[in-house]
């Protein structure tokens, strides 16, 4: 059995950022896992099932005010689980401002303490006013699952300014279950598409939640390098959950991806914190043919921990380590860097145990096609052109809203069922240059399993959220 | 017309002429307060409770609310809080005992009343907002606006006419026996424990202890781990040379354990080394609006555990009685000139029995 | 058919949904060249009829049908004002009746152009809200019916509608002390002197809100005033309704709308509410109709 030793501090502006960590990774799981190792320390969480990961890395020496770990065996780390609900009642919201100043926090301290057959976490947190207030939590050993993406296979990435994706997300409706993001660069736009994948008809057609399309002009983004059509899923709910710790933290953010039915990794720092999540994606199969079950199959984005890297990927992390030595800026600090210009070596990294992320790895052009905004940009037309997807819904008449009246008395759109296989995607209908062909098939209607749903509720619809969620209910809230 | 809306609307204007009437020449209590909001602020901290025991004397008014048995909670409203204030006591045959008159009624249904020109919580259609309305943070009712009560002894209710900027409220509340609660005693020869600290310490200790974690806090001394601080101001009378204890609260469960240990700040008056005492959270919890309303509260526990915790509460001045000012706090009504007001005082106390600690 | 308009008032539209949809989840629209008309029902019994000129919410208005250019819908008002939550920094917001390509159902699309704040090269940022619908044929509204009300028997200017409501507010929460079945039923009173009151009548407690000096309109016909049976009763007596205090609380969310609202009252039998959204002077007399009947004792 290892013994290792583990202590550090916080200031009350980092214990405050581990309260924002932690209420994002409950949204994932009810299981935090801990890990510490030399110079970081990795709060994550894994959903059950396994199709989406959120890991928050706080290098130490920026992130704590003290940092000590060390083991006496030859696992360079500790790693343990706690229940997010305990957690959160430790790190609980904490007014930093307004409220009375003298039973502020001025300093939390950590320390593993293992004494006998009792193991805990033990937090201290010392208060202006002289109180100390002390907790001390269970918690199980445990080997932590991580989330495996492979750099080198993203395609596509951009990055966008978290306040303004924050924006953007509060026009979706919580209801909603997936978000489709997907790219018509050859137009400078981007569109995050919300949807659901079972659809109900007939009486029930008025309990679908609010569907939501929102177009971007590419120029929004600080970089986006997708092939035009490229068109990923992910559950609303997840993304929702990681664009609102990025507009804390008020940074960019970052999203690497390739094609559908592969992860895609999302990723913010700040001040030694960095939040890395990797998220399954999937086909939006309303437009296009499944390719095999019933509904979007999503793999999972993790892969058993092993000790020792894989023999085939072995070389690949040495020979990358080694450029990535070259170049020498800090990790937290590339996700920051406004528009980088020149060649970049190549990185990526496979999260494993072993490889060390100290050397950063830095973007580099990977496909043939990649938008730059400010050096391709047409002049801004004196008023906005037909955005894409309010491109006519309707092929049959000249005006392009018109519906047939005499319709209205029994089957009210059967003249459209035929139409409709000349339909692309739901909103991106006119640009035909789409790389993925398949997407041009027959629209099958979903006939899933009624998902009904409430409309009742108005609150569930916001993007801010109550930050006192999920912890422990009590009178606080 | 038929009949029955007759009857219907005689009946209305029945119970207009029966509120707007006082019910006999000299009731036997009225008083009339200009600061609705100080007596509900005080009212609404024993509100963990329906309903509440009322005492009437020449004082001012006590009103008591027991929950279980095991808790005890006591609000003492002095007359000087209220405008005016008139006691006439009905002749009993005891002349020796100062009189007083005592009723039961719903204390929910009163603060209700005391609040009815007050907005309830605004809808926040947006994110969910934070409702104010929990144990731990005082509403805050916009000032203006009198509240008239009147009284008439036994099988009469209590009347209660509110008006504000013009429109008037009439309340007429049914009152009960009293239940004849029996105070919990405070053994003051037998003294533990007495500590005073800033109620909003308190107050932020209890919330730091919510936490789930448990059912009961434990009440600890113990004798100091650091020494005393050479400028610390009070040393227990028992023991002069020794340092002053820790005082600790602490919770413990499953999941973890949580520990408040208050620093030299407090004002450990008197201790009895070793003392320690648990109580049922939840109960404890019962005086957290208190806590966040007093500016000081006092801590005292006896030999056999009985648990006391008094507040202070400090009166805002009045304020500027006819206008309607929406959520002005105590300190404007001494920025506009109080009109020469004193602050006025009240107090609640807390009692708690000890539970028996599970090992 | 062919319906698409550009909003002009979000903010009107907004309060709009937000006070039907405290009624009823789902709102029948019927869009004509001459008037916007929004009707609810309450499944407790409230009927809501909202006649708005176009102008109200609308501008640069197109509606086409072979049914006189009437159009009916079947809407869904909380996701209806949840879209229009996204025009609040909008340059431009058009809402059209379209079909949803993936399965041709209908829907009601609001495209919201917001010009992009942070980057000034930059195009528009559009969003596309869907809202699922469907239109309803003129056999189905024809069966839909406004109530038919009696001749007031008083009618008054309510006092503030804010006002009303808090206190309302407060006698609810009353309510839920009581345990008897009737407990939330409220007593609505009025008399042609230009006094209101509110009445709640519990076991525990008795409470009851008064307001005098409001004004009585004036029936604009003259012809009928005689004889109107507003008229030929004694001023100071009161007529009164028995409403469930919850629903109205929901009808007097339209207090963001409110600029006069008169309440007439058939005694015993049912309160009709003119809530008018513009002043006594304005062309514009866009006005809802709240219909409640009266319990009886």
């Amino acid at each position: 059995m290892s013994n290792p030793t583990l202590h550090f501090t916080l200031s009350p502006s980092s214990t405050q950022r581990i309260h924002e960590s932690l209420i994002t990774l409950s949204k994932f799981s009810e299981s935090i896992s801990l890990e510490a190792r030399r110079g970081i320390l990795i709060l994550s969480a894994l959903n059950s099932t396994k199709t989406a990961s959120a890991a928050i890395h706080l290098t130490t020496n920026r992130f704590c005010i003290t940092y000590n770990f060390s083991s006496s065996t030859d696992t360079d780390r500790f790693q343990c689980r706690l229940s997010a609900r305990a957690l959160l009642s430790v790190f609980r919201q904490r007014f930093l401002d307004s409220r009375d100043k003298s039973t502020a926090i001025s300093k939390c301290e950590v320390q593993l303490e293992q004494q006998g057959p009792e193991n805990r976490i033990a937090v201290r947190l010392l208060c202006n006013h002289g109180v100390v207030k002390t907790y001390k939590l269970t918690y199980e050993d445990v080997e932590i699952l991580h989330a495996v993406f492979n750099r080198d296979t993203a395609t596509a990435r951009w990055r966008l300014g978290s306040s303004l994706l924050k924006e953007y997300m509060e026009h979706f409706s919580a209801k909603a279950e997936k978000l489709a993001i997907s790219s018509a660069a050859s137009e400078g736009r981007a569109t995050f598409t919300s949807f659901t994948e079972k659809l109900v008809d007939g009486k029930d057609t008025l309990k679908q939640p609010l569907h939501t399309n929102v177009s971007l002009d590419i120029g929004n983004f600080e970089e986006f390098s997708v092939d035009d059509g490229v068109r990923v899923g992910v559950s609303l709910k997840d993304f929702t959950a990681v664009a609102w710790f990025a507009a804390i933290l008020e940074t960019m953010v970052e999203a690497r991806y390739s094609v559908p039915g592969r992860a895609m990794q999302v990723a913010y720092a700040k001040d030694g914190l960095e939040a890395v999540y990797t998220l399954m994606t999937a086909q939006d199969n309303r437009i296009s043919q499944s390719f095999g079950g019933p509904g979007s199959q999503m793999g999972r984005v993790v892969a058993v921990q092993r000790r020792e890297p894989v023999e085939t990927r072995e070389e690949t992390p040495r020979r990358e380590m080694i450029e990535r030595q070259e170049s020498g800026r800090p990790p937290t600090e590339r996700l920051e860097s406004v528009k980088p210009s020149g060649s970049e070596s190549t990185a990526g990294t496979i999260h494993q145990p072993t490889p060390r992320r100290e050397t950063p790895a830095s973007l580099a052009p990977q496909q043939n096609f990649s938008y730059r905004p400010t050096q391709q940009l047409p002049p801004m037309p004196p008023t906005p052109p037909p955005p894409p997807q309010t491109a006519p819904l309707f092929l049959y008449g000249e005006d392009e809203d018109e519906m047939d009246d005499s319709d209205r008395e029994h089957n009210l759109f059967g003249e459209m069922d035929q139409e409709r296989g000349s339909f692309t995607l739901g909103w991106d209908t006119t640009y035909a240059g789409n790389a993925e062909k398949g997407e041009k098939a027959v629209n099958k209607k979903k006939r899933g399993r009624n998902t009904v749903e409430d409309e009742d509720d108005d609150s569930d619809g916001d993007f801010v959220m109550p930050t006192q969620q999920p912890r422990p209910k009590g009178l606080f809230d | 017309m038929p009949s029955n809306a007759t009857r219907e609307r005689n009946a209305t204007e029945n119970i207009s002429t029966v509120i707007q009437d006082e019910p006999e020449p000299q009731p036997v209590f009225t008083a009339t307060s200009s600061n609705a909001r100080q007596l509900y602020n005080v009212l609404k901290c024993l509100n963990f409770q329906s309903k509440a025991q009322i005492e009437i004397n020449h004082d001012g008014l006590i009103v008591t609310v027991e929950d279980s048995r095991v808790m005890q909670g006591t609000a003492f409203i002095e007359s000087a809080l209220f405008t005016s204030f008139v006691y006439n006591p009905r002749p009993t045959s005891e002349a020796s005992d100062p009189p007083t008159e005592t009723f039961a009624l719903s204390l929910s249904i009163l603060l209700e009343c005391l609040q009815i020109f007050t907005p309830a919580e605004p809808r926040q259609f947006s994110n969910g907002g934070q409702t104010s309305n929990n144990v731990f943070s005082p509403a805050i009712l916009r000032s203006g606006g009198t509240a008239k009560f009147t009284y008439n002894g036994p099988g009469s209710p209590l009347f209660l006419t509110l008006a504000e900027g013009g429109d008037v409220t009439t309340c007429e509340l049914t009152t009960y026996e009293p239940e004849m609660i029996l105070p919990i005693p405070l053994r003051m020869e037998e003294l533990g424990v007495k500590v005073i600290m800033k109620a909003a310490w308190l107050h932020d200790a209890i919330r730091e202890l919510d936490n789930n974690l448990t059912d009961t806090v434990t009440l600890l001394l113990r004798p100091s781990s650091v020494p005393s601080h050479p400028s610390h101001p009070s040393h227990p009378p028992s023991a002069p040379s020794a340092p002053a204890p820790d005082f600790l609260l602490l919770t413990s469960g499953p999941l973890g354990s949580a520990t408040v240990e208050f620093g030299k700040q407090i004002q450990i008056l008197h201790y009895t080394e070793g003392y320690r005492f648990s109580y049922a959270f939840h109960l404890i919890k019962n005086a957290g609006r208190a806590m966040g309303l007093a500016t000081k509260a006092s801590v005292r526990g006896d030999s056999q555990g009985v648990l006391s915790l008094q507040f202070m509460i400090e009166g805002d001045g009045g304020g500027d009685r006819d206008r309607d000012r929406g959520g002005v706090r105590g300190t404007m009504g001494e920025e506009q000139g109080n009109m020469g007001k004193k602050m006025e005082t009240s107090f609640l106390d807390f009692r708690f029995v000890a539970v028996e600690e599970e090992e | 058919m062919r319906f698409k308009t550009s909003v002009r008032s979000i903010n009107t539209f907004l309060k709009l949904t937000q006070s039907l949809s405290a009624i009823a989840k789902l709102a029948w629209l019927r869009l004509s060249e001459d008037d916007v008309r929004f009707v609810v029902k309450a499944a407790e019994g409230t009927a809501v009829w909202a006649n708005l000129s176009i102008e109200m919410l609308f501008e640069d208005y197109i509606v086409t049908s072979a049914n006189n250019n009437i159009i009916n819908l079947e809407v869904p008002l909380d996701r209806l004002h949840k879209s229009l939550r996204s025009c609040a920094s909008a340059s431009q917001a058009v809402l059209r009746l379209t079909k949803r390509a993936s399965d041709g159902s209908p829907i009601l699309a609001l495209t919201v152009t917001v010009a992009s704040a942070s980057d000034f090269l930059a195009g528009s940022t559009l969003i596309t809200q869907e809202i699922p619908c469907r239109v309803l044929s003129a056999s189905t509204v024809e069966l839909i019916q406004e109530p038919q009300t009696p001749d007031s028997d008083v009618h008054i200017f309510l006092p503030p509608l804010s006002r009303v409501r808090g206190i309302t507010d407060r006698f609810n929460k009353l309510s839920t002390f009581s345990l008897s079945e009737d407990r939330y039923k409220l007593l609505l009173s009025a008399n042609m002197a230009g006094e209101f009151k509110m009445a709640l009548v519990g076991a525990e407690v008795k409470v009851e809100s008064k307001w005098h000096d409001l004004q009585n309109p004036v029936l604009a016909d003259s012809e009928n005033r005689e004889g109107h049976p507003s008229t030929v009763r004694s001023q100071t007596e009161f007529a009164q309704v028995r409403v469930d205090g919850r629903e109205w609380a929901k009808v007097l969310k339209v207090q963001g709308l409110s600029r006069r609202v008169i309440a007439c009252i058939c005694d015993d039998q049912a309160l009709v509410l003119y809530v008018f959204l513009t002043e006594e002077a304005d062309p514009d007399q866009s006005v809802l109709t709240y219909y409640m009947s009266s319990y009886s004792a």
